[in-house]
């Protein structure tokens, strides 16, 4: 394969990566509660960071992971009706739907690949997410029990308030 | 030529609506009311509503079972205020669209119905309604299902509603 041939490949695969991301964000970003804190954005290396307990389960399930971007959404979005828009514009470029939960919670999560994005409606709280990686969906449970005993470091006190 | 591919498309079509009839009427029927919960899982997130204690042995068999699983979906709630009107009303539009009577369990708490429908051998789904006092739930299973494996399935998952499908492993040779 030739190197401008490959540049070019390479260019457009992570130009595409952008794209899929920035939907999420155009969408989140100016629609975020705490404007004075920016959304969570959690690499590797901040992801093993937060874990002060060293839990090795905690360490194994996000081994994989590349990247994690959260909003919480304000007020105003909440009590629209249109606050899962954006996701129609997912299912548009492939992401296919894995949950839809609704009731008196709401859960979306789509997912194309290593690519997942969702939202989280419980109460009065709205979250957005963008995950890139991959990840052992059946272990969630142990690692949300983990941030209630303390295991990480909080990082999303402030969002949840 | 261009008719017959014209009509195939057209039953194919027929096809892939005609699943599922029977609990998306039931989650059109109730999308805005907030006392019943709604959910519909795609099969490859089965896992996230697993419950296995780091066995290797139960990951494999989960795998396995789901493998060939498209999806479910489940509309409950845990108080409404005729669930009898609405157990019988889901049991006859179950019967009405050609379901197969496979499992029923009365008591005094609650009653349960659990039905298949097969294609060419091949069950493509199951559906189970449950009636309680104030209760109602409508599961349905889609894909290529396994009754041996069902039972394990819902074992293996922390969604209340399955736990009836664990009768299903007397039930079946």
């Amino acid at each position: 394969m030739n190197k401008p041939f490959l540049f070019t490949l390479l260019l457009l695969s992570a130009l595409s990566d952008f794209a899929q991301e920035s939907i999420i964000k155009e969408f989140s970003e100016p629609r975020r509660s705490t404007r004075w804190l920016n959304p969570i954005c959690l690499y590797p290396s901040t992801l093993r960071m937060i874990n002060i307990s060293g839990d090795a389960n905690y360490n194994e399930l996000v081994s994989d992971i590349e990247k994690i971007l959260i909003y919480r959404l304000d007020s105003i979005t909440i009590m629209s009706e249109d606050y899962d828009s954006w996701i129609e514009t997912y299912e548009n470029v492939g992401f296919e739907e894995y949950i839809n939960l609704y009731g008196k919670q709401t859960m979306k999560i789509l997912g194309k690949g290593e690519e997942y994005v969702g939202l989280l409606k419980v109460e009065e709280k709205l979250l957005t997410f963008y995950l890139k990686g991959e990840i052992a969906f059946h272990k969630i449970p142990n690692l949300i029990q983990s941030f209630r005993k303390g295991n990480l470091l909080n990082v999303l006190t402030e969002q949840l308030r | 030529m261009k008719k017959i591919v014209l009509i195939l498309l057209t039953c194919s079509g027929i096809a892939v609506v005609e699943g599922q009839t029977v609990i998306n009427k039931y989650m059109e029927k109730y999308e805005d009311d907030e006392t019943f919960t709604k959910v519909s899982v795609n099969s490859k997130m089965f896992s996230l509503f697993a419950e296995m204690e780091g066995s290797e042995e139960d990951e494999q068999l989960f795998y396995d079972i789901t493998s060939k699983l498209k999806g479910m979906k489940v509309i409950a709630s845990e108080k409404v205020p005729s669930p009898k009107i609405l157990y019988n009303g889901a049991v006859s539009d179950i019967e009405k669209a050609g379901f197969e009577e496979l499992m029923t369990v009365k008591d005094a708490e609650e009653n349960v119905k659990i039905s298949i429908k097969d294609k060419n051998g091949i069950i493509e789904e199951l559906i189970m309604v449950m009636g309680g006092k104030e209760k109602f739930a409508l599961v349905s299973i889609f894909g290529e299902i396994n009754l041996k494996q069902i039972s394990k399935l819902a074992s293996l998952m922390r969604i209340n509603q399955l736990k009836y499908l664990e009768n299903l492993d007397g039930a079946v040779d």
